[in-house]
């Protein structure tokens, strides 16, 4: 009797603890008659499936609930019959269903050979989904790719931020200067692009450090890998002189090895000088100094820059990437450029600070740019150690002569704006275990800048610049919980040198503390850092000591796995550095002489941003928008006088306060439809900053916007068009506003092996003082896959000249610029 | 009399409760890619098109690839049309549920017609899990499941409530859209969703009648045979002793024949070919 209590005590005691619940129930349809494998489903919070059964034979299902869980309503489906919900409260354990006859409407799907693939952080774009067939490098087909920009300087964006890394097979050959292999590669070997997010190309800082920018990676063919290629391509042709477009390229991707080598020559204005140009600077690097003079530039039209352009250019590039049997990369990279331009150009200035002083030019100007670079690299980037070293080099032997009508006057320009530097980057980071990680730092470099400049009175400045930097860290990483702190401590110090008359130097020496802190976990990301530094500086007999605080922070949220939201806020203090404080006067061009306080300057500034990001792999939709906010403050106010056509500013006690809002958005959808692209981007910015008028404070307002549209499609097989649209307002306190549009238009007939380009460009304004612009070009082109030839003739209709009104924060300029004439080029072209 | 009765009752009762289902037509037709890696050896990805047709009360797994050929073959053979299924490596496997028997599906692997029966009540234990996403313009769950030696992730939709999916997957309350394995070495991939045009379901028999039936183990080891001793294999699978000298691909390529190890949907620790299957041994295997 005792054990029969125990055992029915024991049960009851049980049974309280077994929450598992049992609905049973019997599915027929409305005649009553049994429904056999229909599913029966209890839904928990939010609709998620917490428990299911199956009607059997006789309708009839039993569905258990596991312990822990809740569920909200029971439902019951079945194809051709109306879904039944019942919510839990309103269940009656054991009940009958009945259900509904509904007719089906499916919803039938089909999905279109996917152009763009997702797979975690990496999306695989394919190059046959989006090219087209007269695309004929890769960086043509990456800008018809949703989601990514090509700038014309060749800069890749993936949704509006620049890339960080450019692979070939995953092995990073060309560093910043990707546009080589982006131009030059052409599409038909390239199987796929993809795009890596939130790129951390350090091995050793994989889920350490985190990073907001992308990296691209070219997946080639298998033909094209592991061969040697070659292309051939000659042009030649008249105008008003005789033009020659001419490269030659070799390359080879394998495993181990790859190597892009080449030498081309232009002089029919097409821009090849960037290829051989850093496009963003990836790594930490030591900086260089930015010279003070520079080659005579008359400025640009805003048409494409090859209708303005008269020049000569040459540039030669090697580079070489070795991987040794431990996967460490060892890569040399030599470039060289040489280029003879001419400008011709008459303007008009008025500037406004300086009572509205006028005065006109008539201006030619022939510059030589001759650069040399060379790079090496040494890489071991393991999963736990990681240790890189840059040696680069660099020496010009720039100059430019020009002549210019200064109200009536001739009067000769000259400058040499020379620059050498070196810089030694060296960086190793170490994992070890348990996630912790150290790293030792040093950034060196040396800028030797001999720069001379003609002035009006006959003499010659010799303005020699020098800088000498180094910064050497290092750090710590650990983490707290969920946190990953890094403790940094370093020394960073530059030496500048400004030799005119006299030698003036200029020094900083900073210890620093730098703090950060990073979270990251579901869908937040957060980054907090802060400098803590102590910063001497040292001008002549000058000695300054400031301690600093300089934070960061930056948040991302991810609203759904297709967007995300991010804000940043930053607050800044710079020291200014020679070129702002030097007591002695300087000429920066013939024309403009400066001078500084002789004081130890700085700035300070606040900026924010907001940002919305989105990006829907299947429908191939990109968009993002966002907001800035930034403010500077303490700049130096000049005053401006214009004495003896010589436009002199002179630093007042006056500082600034500038403030810059800006507003942009892009979206860009792919259609499978016709093998369409759109993208539409558009931005907007106020700006507000003092200007000394007449020696009163005034505060002038500035707007400025953009809107830009862009599509390519292609409806028939021979058929291809790609069009641009921009559209430019801009406006300031003290004139009328300025539009602008201007419409490129581009058809292709592409029958068979041959190509048939007509190109069109409208250039308008609301403004009569801006000419209104049309240029066309033919060319007539047969391909095969080895092998092209063609004619081409540019600006038909032998448009000559260019006329151009614009506004600056203290000048108001008329512009006249001679044009590229009536011009013909034979080609021919081979792959080898 | 009473043997006449008796006969009819049987009859009646054979025709009632009978072992074969009755003929089947396609109501709803779904098209997967699958992704898969064929053998350890090998790192290379390759690509299939299956189609799961649905019926009233059966369905078939079967490849599209395999259709195409077998309609076709005069005209591929004459080089007529062009193949556009290039770059697809066909596995040809194909299931078929509830048909010919109900409440068993059949797995056919058709070199050699090999089969294996299973029923399919109980064969898949699923966990559900928390997540939604949209699979094919479907919502759809998530639920998980450790299968013979293979831990699938996969994603199913309400919206279609029938319990199956692509390959022998089934038991949960709505259509398989999406399926991986944790070694990243399947994967299902629902590509299109139509309504199906009313062809019939029925097993495929090879043109002899007989399809050799073992269990599902015994049919993995004679897969993995295939890739592993080609000659063996062939032996298996004609019950006679055959000696494979050469092989040849679609595009008359000569094939390497070495020892490869077959990645199956399932794996069971008990096959090991290197120990039974020692090369230069050609034994008379029984059936």
């Amino acid at each position: 009797m005792k054990r029969l209590l125990l055992s029915f005590f024991i049960l009851i005691f049980v049974s309280l603890f077994i929450k598992a619940q049992t609905y049973a129930g019997r599915v027929t349809d409305k005649g009553g008659q049994p429904l056999v494998s229909a599913s029966v489903v209890a839904k928990g919070d939010g609709g998620s499936v917490v428990a299911f059964a199956r009607s059997g034979q006789n309708g009839r299902f039993s569905l258990i609930i596991p312990q822990g869980k809740e569920a909200k309503s029971i439902e019951v489906m079945m194809m051709g019959f109306g879904k039944v919900v019942i919510p839990l409260k309103d269940y009656k354990n054991g009940q009958t269903i009945k259900m509904q006859e509904q007719a089906v409407a499916l919803k039938e799907v089909k999905v279109t050979p996917q152009r763009i693939r997702a797979e975690g952080d990496t999306l695989t774009y394919s190059v046959a989904g989006f090219k087209q067939k007269q695309d004929r490098s890769i960086a043509d087909v990456i800008a018809k790719m949703p989601g990514l920009e090509v700038l014309p300087t060749g800069t890749i964006k993936y949704q509006g931020k620049t890339i960080n890394k450019f692979y070939i097979e995953g092995m990073d050959l060309l560093g910043g200067k990707y546009a080589m292999a982006s131009e030059n590669l052409s599409a038909d070997k390239v199987k796929s692009v993809q795009v890596y997010e939130n790129h951390q190309p350090v091995k050793a800082l994989k889920n350490v450090q985190f990073s907001e920018q992308a990296a691209l990676n070219l997946v080639l063919k298998d033909d094209a890998k592991n061969v040697w290629q070659g292309v051939v391509d000659v042009a030649t042709g008249y105008g008003d002189e005789w033009l020659r477009d001419a490269r030659w390229l070799e390359m080879v991707f394998g495993r181990k090895k790859q190597s892009i080598s080449m030498v081309k020559a232009n002089n029919t204005g097409k821009d090849i000088e960037h290829e051989v140009t850093d496009l963003s600077r990836f790594e930490k690097s030591a900086p260089t100094e930015s010279g003070i003079l520079s080659n005579i530039s008359l400025g640009a039209p805003s048409l494409e820059a090859r209708r303005s352009k008269f020049n000569d250019t040459y540039i030669a590039a090697t580079n070489w990437l070795f991987k040794n049997k431990k996967d460490d990369d060892l890569k040399l990279q030599l470039t060289g450029l040489y280029d003879r331009s001419r400008q011709q150009q008459d303007r008009q200035t008025i500037y406004l600070d300086a009572d509205s002083a006028l005065i006109t030019e008539e201006q030619s100007a022939h510059s030589t740019r001759s650069e040399w670079q060379a790079e090496l690299l040494y890489k071991a980037n393991r999963d736990n150690h990681y240790l890189s070293n840059t040696l680069k080099g660099y020496i010009d032997f720039n100059k430019s002569e020009g002549l210019s009508i200064l109200n009536g006057l001739p009067t000769p320009q000259r400058v040499e704006p020379r620059k050498r530097y070196i810089v030694d980057n060296l960086e190793l980071i170490n994992k070890l275990k348990n996630g912790k990680s150290y790293s030792i730092a040093s950034l060196f470099s040396y800028s030797y800048l001999p720069g001379k400049l003609l002035l009006l009175d006959d003499t010659t400045q010799h303005l020699t610049q020098q800088m000498l930097y180094w910064n050497v860290y290092a750090y710590y990483l650990h983490s707290i919980k969920q946190v990953k702190a890094t403790w940094k401590a370093g020394f960073e110090t530059k030496n500048q040198w400004l030799t005119l008359s006299s030698r003036d130097r200029y020094s900083e020496y900073q210890p620093y503390v730098e703090p950060s802190f990073s979270y990251r976990e579901g869908a937040w990301s957060i980054n907090l850092d802060g400098r803590v530094s102590w910063l001497l500086r040292q001008y002549q007999e000058q000695r300054s000591q400031t301690p600093l605080i300089v934070p960061h922070l930056f948040v991302r949220y991810s609203i759904t796995s297709k967007l995300d939201i991010s804000g940043n806020y930053s607050y800044r203090w710079t020291p200014s550095d020679i070129a702002t404080i030097t007591r002695m006067p300087y000429y920066t061009n013939y024309l403009y002489c400066q001078q500084g306080s002789g004081e130890f300057e700085h700035t300070t500034g606040h900026s924010a941003g907001i940002g919305l990001n989105y990006r829907n792999v299947m429908t191939g939709m990109f968009g993002a928008i966002s907001s800035s906010y930034n403010n500077t403050r303490d700049a130096i106010i000049y005053q401006s006088r214009l004495v003896d056509n010589v436009y002199t500013r002179q630093a007042t006690d006056y500082r600034q306060n500038n403030e810059y809002y800006s507003v942009s958005g892009n979206l860009g959808k792919s259609i499978f439809w016709a093998k369409l692209s759109v993208s539409i981007s558009g931005s907007y910015s106020w700006s507000s900053y003092d200007l000394l008028i007449s020696n009163v404070l005034s505060r002038q307002h500035a707007r400025n916007g953009r809107a830009t549209l862009r599509f390519s499609m292609k409806p028939t097989r021979w058929l291809s068009i790609e069009e641009e649209s921009a559209y430019r307002y801009s406006r300031q306190s003290m004139t009328r506003s300025l539009q602008s549009f201007n419409h490129q238009l581009k058809v292709f007939l592409l029958p068979g092996n041959w190509q048939i380009e007509w190109a069109n460009e409208l250039y308008h304004s609301n403004d009569n003082s801006v000419s209104t612009n049309y240029f066309s070009d033919l060319s007539i082109s047969y391909r095969t896959k080895t092998f092209e030839t063609g004619v081409q003739c540019s600006n038909i209709l032998n448009t000559r000249n260019y006329h151009r009104h614009y506004t600056t924060s203290y000048t108001d300029i008329v512009v006249n610029n001679q044009l590229r004439p009536r011009e013909f080029l034979a080609r021919v072209f081979f792959n080898l | 009399m009473m043997r006449m009765i008796i006969l009819i009752l049987l009859a009646l009762i054979v025709r009632v409760t009978g072992v074969n289902a009755q003929s089947d037509v396609t109501k709803l037709s779904v098209t997967y890619e699958v992704h898969y890696q064929k053998v350890e050896e090998v790192a290379k990805r390759e690509k299939d098109l299956m189609r799961l047709d649905i019926g009233e009360h059966s369905s078939q797994y079967i490849s599209i690839i395999g259709e195409f050929l077998t309609k076709n073959k005069s005209d591929i053979m004459a080089k007529r049309i062009k193949d556009p299924y290039a770059g697809y490596a066909t596995l040809r496997d194909e299931v078929f549920k509830n048909t010919p028997n109900e409440g068993y599906l059949r797995f056919v692997h058709m070199p050699g017609w090999v089969s294996c029966r299973e029923k399919i009540e109980g064969l898949f234990d699923w966990q559900l899990l928390d997540g939604d996403s949209i699979v094919c313009g479907y919502p759809c769950h998530k639920a998980t499941t450790i299968f013979r030696g293979r831990t699938w992730t996969v994603w199913y939709t309400l919206d279609l409530p029938y319990s199956d999916g692509p390959w022998k997957f089934c038991g949960l309350p709505g259509l398989l859209l999406y399926a991986y394995d944790s070694e990243d070495k399947f994967r299902f991939n629902c590509i299109g969703i139509e309504k199906g045009d009313g062809h019939e379901i029925k097993m495929k028999m090879p043109s002899s009648g007989v399809i050799d039936t073992y269990m599902p183990e015994r049919v993995a080891e004679i897969m993995m045979l295939e890739y592993w001793d080609q000659s063996a294999h062939l032996s298996q699978i004609t019950g006679l002793v055959a000696k494979v000298t050469g092989m040849r691909d679609a595009m008359g390529n000569e094939i390497k024949l070495i020892p490869q190890t077959r990645i199956l949907y399932e794996k069971f620790p008990g096959i090991n070919l290197k120990k039974k299957y020692s090369k230069n041994k050609i034994t008379k295997k029984k059936k």
